[in-house]
């Protein structure tokens, strides 16, 4: 077959050469339409349901809206894991389907089951927007251009700007194609306080419930259809709604028998005020209002963050003068950075494999015809990444080898000008072209099998890596198909493209003129090969130590699941007590982010502080998230001491923590700490879950284990997630008392919640646009121990007393959240370890835990983060990496028919273990899964080498020539092609290996791997293997006489 | 087969080793100098040449008498080099100078346990009502019993302010943050 397919190519090259173009033409515009993004999109499919619960604490949260949700999402099939958290107002339940649910069934069927559900009244459960960890792709900030310094003033102009924001831009931005949501947060919202005078109110006997009456029986518009005229209809319409705050004033609440009328502004103050917020914004130290895109699942966030900057830009022509639009973060940044290190490593791969083949082919055409293979077979890719929905990132472009995948077509054309070059000398004179296009083709029909064997055996190894599943099946799957594809279209390509323009563009003068390169290795190797024949036992313990040498270092090393990405900013956690408020915690920001500020690396920082309009994330006002936005690495100041990132998050950290105290920092990245708190529930990259049903008992035993991990040696930040309880004023209505009134409880408990919680009463329009009418206290009054107690208390028409007469008032205290999983409670510790080396760092601090911490019954721990994936990698790696090598031993066995020359060739992989293990420990990484792809792919390209050379010494035998001369002619003869292998796969991947781009960390494993590794399999596999040949030649080639054997 | 090492062994054909751990110095960034960001000190000038370093008192710390020995589990946020610098429980707890600076704390001095103050300098938590003592480099909340109402604020008694005392008139709300955060009254996560 593939005989066939090389004599069509040779006969027919201008088919050949068209399809060639054609296929160039459809690489480009694929190209073009490839879904681009950084790393691959790890989030699992899961439906978030969110319900504001207003007034309840969490423990009644969980109890009355969170369970019942959890309880009925049980049912729904497909549902793998189910969590929740229940703050003060919030409760989140988030469902994980079944890898490979289609989201759309999954909001549908939890959608369904939504329907079903009791809940308290008011409470509306909500499902998130259908987006993932890398969502948020987008953060931009109104503020005016001159903020105001008078609080009134300042509190006016950030309510203008948060309407401006709900109003104006959110609708224009969610029209962009690919934004599923756009999340507020900061500012105010606009709303007019209704904050009745308590002692006026008394003296008027009236209640909060007749506030609300009467707004409620004054602000509407009503239709009377219309009438008709002579000829005409006129509609019918009567005006009430009210414009402002004086109509609001002048609603009349009470006519007393003295004819005299109450009206709104006799009883209370009517004002624009401060909202009761469960988040606020920051950005550069002052407050402000940040607008969030997030992009629809499975969307290209490259493209979708143009798209909102490109709208955003529009947006801004239309708005008023004074308000600036600031872009805080624009995902297509990092994305861009991170392809350009991609893009800088394949195209200086590519210039070097190119250079390398030129200077070790020594023949200019050759080495161009070659070289034509990369763009070419990266083209290729690309249609088949398009067709298979495979995003070009950091995973799947960045673990492209083009030496390794010219390996194919090095073989297949070194063998031509090898073989040209022979006949030549043999007939005397210059080769006809037919003489050339049958060359061409017996050269490449006779190096068919040691070309395409060999790539098929490094494609066969990178099968397994599709059995991984979950988050290390969506990083490494794309990447293993990415390889596939780029080796399966080379491999098409030096049996067709490549034999066709060899048999075009090769000279019938072939000659095959030594490089310069080539003579000194010769030079080298011959005494060297001569050595290791001479002493084979010896060489054969020098393969064996090395093996043995390779293993130890290996069994020394750490591990971690794969290198962090550096998304080139970072981002700290500030941990807060939980009883702080709002507006300490935004002052507590406001002072640290003016001190990250005045690092002059630092661009911009912003923050959300508790959570935000949709509660994707439903953090405590006691938790800031903040970003800090670098500036570009030339616009750093040079004579700074500061010169890298890390150093630069540990002095902002240091500094942090010697000037502003209450908090606790933890270091993260934007992105990273969106992936962990969707895969996990937990913001960090180790988590510890305590479960068991006590709350105390869980905090308590979280703080112990926290206490215990964070003795271990780069134990970085170790921190309970439990903030323990906060104060509450607690109000318990006297039913004996109520009951000698004739009353139920509800008139004290509305009194509660509108005096001081605040009650919507209506809503004043302003076009298309909605502002709420709330009752409340003023702020003076709410937080007056002294005025609360003396709220009054609608007993009957015009009687009031006041609250402490009716209920108990006391200060209690609650939890201030209720985390669960899996219909369990749990408390996390949050562990950021400073080492890469995670796997010895949790093994280490499990036994550290099991040892030290006696749960109870019922109690147990568990752990996450990405040391879970790592696990999982390893025990489905554990059984397919062996199947897989299995298949190769089977399929050499297939080719060449003799069982010992099958373990000799695959002695190759181990002797590139040694290397690899060396270069990695060299180059200060531990041992990862991209690591472990690496030696992977090392095992099939090493195997190649050694399937070169045993066929070359097989053929040799075949011609009647002597072991000795078979091992020294054969080893001689081959040399060429396995260094040109060789050093082609080394040099494509040596900028990898010494990128210092952003994201060039992620792949660097791999390349150090395999750069490392088959250095020693190259040295130790012209040496060793033949010396092996030699010695074992009995067991070679058992059909050969004894005398042939010699010794 | 529970392990990536054995299964990349495997690939090497070499499968039965045990790995030990790997001895890594991961030691942590230490030892940076902040002199070029330190400011100097200079908000209390007005308080009567109250000099801070001489009541820097280290010799009595009974519960943490360590400068560096108050690290809860990792997060390190108290100790030598952080804002808060001692946690004690008789004493209260000290600031560093640029804590104090951040905080914009500031001081005045009272001549008794009976003195006036403003609104702002009443701590209120829950039922309690306080005001925060600065004594020989430490940060103290003592209850106080608000005696009248004046124009300006309360006429307050607090037992345990002598003459020679200070009390904070401003930025009491953060240093009650730091109090809660630093005595963990909250149940906030850091366990004493």
């Amino acid at each position: 077959m593939i005989n066939k397919v090389i004599e069509f190519s040779v006969n027919n090259r201008m088919f050949v050469f068209m399809a060639t173009l054609l296929l160039i033409v459809f690489g480009l515009k694929s190209f073009q339409e490839l879904s681009i993004d950084a790393v691959p999109d790890i989030t699992n499919t899961q439906v978030q349901i969110n319900s504001q619960v207003k007034g309840l604490v969490p423990e009644e949260v969980e109890r009355m809206v969170t369970f019942p949700i959890e309880y009925s999402m049980n049912g729904i099939p497909g549902v793998e894991t189910i969590r929740s958290i229940s703050r003060y107002g919030i409760s989140q339940v988030t469902v994980i389907f079944k890898e490979g649910t289609d989201i759309y069934k999954a909001r549908q069927l939890a959608s369904e089951k939504l329907q079903n559900i009791e809940l308290p009244v008011g409470v509306v459960p909500e499902m998130g927007p259908i987006s993932t960890g890398l969502g948020e792709i987008f953060h931009y900030s109104i503020e005016a251009k001159s903020p105001e310094k008078d609080g009134e003033k300042r509190l006016l102009q950030l309510m203008e700007l948060r309407s401006i924001q709900d109003w104006y831009i959110k609708p224009r931005l969610l029209t962009v194609k690919g934004v599923t949501e756009v999340n507020t947060i900061g500012g105010y919202e606009k709303q007019f306080f209704i904050q009745p005078k308590i002692d006026l109110m008394s003296k008027y006997g009236l209640h909060f419930d007749d506030i609300e009456a009467a707004i409620e029986n004054t602000n509407l518009n009503v239709g009377g259809g219309y009438i008709q005229q002579t000829g005409e209809q006129v509609l019918v319409r009567g005006v009430g709604l009210l414009k402002g705050i004086k109509d609001i004033e002048n609603v009349v609440v009470k006519r007393l028998s003295s004819y005299q009328v109450v009206k709104i502004k006799d009883i209370a103050q009517v004002k624009f005020d401060k909202e009761i917020r469960t988040g606020a914004a920051t950005v550069n130290g002052e407050e402000s209002i940040i607008g969030t895109a997030f992009m629809l699942l499975g969307e290209n966030s490259r493209a979708v963050a143009q798209r909102v900057s490109s709208k955003l830009e529009d947006v801004k022509k239309d708005l008023p003068e004074w308000v600036e639009l600031k872009v805080l973060y624009d995902r297509s940044n990092m994305v861009n950075a991170t392809l350009s290190t991609v893009e800088h490593n394949l195209l200086m791969g590519a210039g070097l494999v190119m250079v390398f083949l030129l200077l070790l082919v020594g023949n200019l055409r050759a080495a161009i015809i070659t070289s034509l293979m990369i763009p070419v077979s990266l083209l290729m890719t690309f249609i088949l990444m398009r067709w298979q929905n495979v995003s070009g990132n950091l995973m799947s472009l960045g673990a492209l080898d083009f030496g390794i995948i010219v390996d194919g077509a090095v073989i297949v054309i070194e063998n031509c000008v090898h073989r040209l070059q022979k006949k030549g000398e043999e007939l005397g004179r210059e080769l006809s072209r037919a003489e050339v296009k049958q060359l061409v083709i017996d050269s490449a029909i006779e190096i068919r099998s040691a070309a395409g064997f060999g790539e098929l055996i490094v494609i066969t190894v990178f099968i397994p890596l599709f059995a991984l599943t979950g988050v290390e099946g969506k990083m490494f799957g794309p990447m293993a198909m990415t390889f596939i594809m780029a080796l399966g279209s080379a491999l098409l390509l030096s049996f067709t493209v490549v034999p066709a323009l060899a048999a075009t563009f090769l000279s019938g003068k072939t000659r095959d003129k030594k490089p310069f390169l080539m003579s000194m290795a010769e030079k080298l190797f011959k005494p060297t090969l001569g050595f290791a024949l001479r002493f084979k036992k010896g060489v054969l313990g020098i393969g064996i130590a090395s093996i043995v040498m390779g293993v130890f270092l290996f069994s020394r090393m750490g591990a971690e699941f794969i290198p962090q990405l550096d998304e080139g900013d970072f981002a700290i956690q500030f941990i807060r007590p939980a009883n702080i408020s709002t507006e300490n915690s935004v002052k507590l920001q406001r002072l640290s982010e003016d001190i990250i500020k005045e690092f002059p690396q630092v661009k911009d920082v912003f923050a959300r502080t508790g959570a935000a309009e949709v509660a994707t994330d439903p953090m405590g006002v006691n938790i800031s998230d903040s970003y800090i936005m670098l500036k570009e690495k030339n616009k750093w100041p040079h004579d700074d001491h500061i010169q890298n990132k890390k150093d630069l998050m540990n002095e902002i950290k240091e500094k942090l923590e010697l000037y502003v105290p209450g908090q606790v920092l933890m270091l993260s990245q934007p992105v990273e700490l969106r992936f962990n708190e969707l895969l996990e529930g937990t913001r960090a990259a180790i988590s510890a879950k305590v479960f068991g049903d006590e709350l105390d008992k869980l905090i308590s035993y979280s703080k112990e284990v926290a206490e215990i991990v964070g003795e271990i040696d780069g134990a970085g930040e170790a921190e309970s997630e439990s903030k323990g309880k906060s104060p509450m004023l607690q109000y318990t209505p006297k039913v004996e008392e109520l009951a000698q009134l004739g009353v139920t409880a509800r008139p004290v408990l509305d009194a509660i919640s509108t005096a001081i919680g605040g009650r919507e009463v209506g809503h004043v329009f302003d076009g298309v646009k909605r502002f709420p009418i709330v009752t409340r206290l003023s702020e003076g009054e709410r937080k007056d121990v002294m005025t609360v107690r003396k709220l009054p208390v609608g007993i009957s028409d015009g009687f009031t007393v006041p609250i402490e007469q009716v209920a108990d008032i006391d200060f209690v205290e609650t939890f201030s959240a209720v985390s669960r999983e899996n219909s369990q409670r749990r408390v996390a510790v949050l562990v950021n370890p400073d080492t890469r080396d995670i796997e010895s760092f949790v093994n280490k601090a499990k036994k550290e835990v099991e040892s030290r911490v006696k749960l109870p019954e019922g109690y147990f721990i568990e752990w996450g983060g990405t040391f879970k994936n790592l696990q999982s990698a390893k025990e489905r790696l554990g059984i397919l990496v062996p199947l897989a090598l299995l298949m190769i031993l089977a399929m050499l066995y297939a080719a060449f028919k003799n069982f010992a020359q099958v373990i000799l060739i695959f002695t190759c992989a181990p002797m590139a273990l040694i290397g690899g293990v060396l270069s990695l420990n060299i180059m200060g990484m531990p041992f990862s899964i991209s690591a472990g792809v690496g030696f992977i792919a090392l095992s099939g390209i090493s195997i190649l080498n050694g399937v070169v050379l045993v066929t070359y010494f097989n053929r040799l035998i075949k011609d009647g020539k002597s072991p000795d001369e078979v091992v020294k002619e054969g080893a001689m003869t081959r040399l060429r092609p396995v260094l040109m292998t060789a050093l082609t796969d080394i040099f494509g991947f040596l900028p990898m290996m010494f990128s210092t781009g952003l994201g060039a960390e992620v792949q660097k494993p791999l390349a150090t791997v395999v750069v490392g590794g088959i250095i020693s399999a190259t040295l130790l596999t012209l040496i060793v293997l033949p010396s092996l040949y030699r010695l074992f030649i009995k067991f070679m080639q058992p059909e050969l006489n004894k005398e042939a054997y010699g010794t | 087969m529970k392990n990536i090492k054995f299964i990349t062994m495997t690939i090497f054909l070499i499968s039965n080793l045990a790995f030990a751990e790997g001895d890594h110095d991961h030691s942590s960034h230490k030892g940076h100098d902040h002199s070029k960001q330190e400011e100097k000190h200079d908000d209390h000038d007005d308080h009567k040449g109250h000099d801070h370093s001489k009541h820097d008192d280290h010799d009595d710390h009974s519960k943490h008498s360590d400068n560096k020995g108050h690290d809860h589990g990792a997060s390190k946020a108290i100790g030598k080099g952080r804002a808060i610098e001692i946690v004690d429980e008789k004493k209260g707890f000290k600031l560093s100078k640029e804590a104090i600076k951040t905080l914009k704390l500031r001081l005045q001095n009272v001549d008794g346990d009976q003195f006036e103050i403003s609104k702002a300098t009443l701590v209120s938590s829950k039922s309690i009502k306080g005001v925060y003592r600065f004594r020989a480099g430490f940060f103290k909340l003592l209850s106080a019993k608000i005696l009248k109402e004046t124009k300006s604020g309360y006429k307050v008694k607090v037992a345990g302010v002598e003459f020679g005392d200070q009390i904070v008139i401003n930025g009491v709300g953060l240093l009650r943050v730091t109090d809660v955060y630093s005595t963990d009254k909250s149940e906030y996560g850091h366990s004493h």
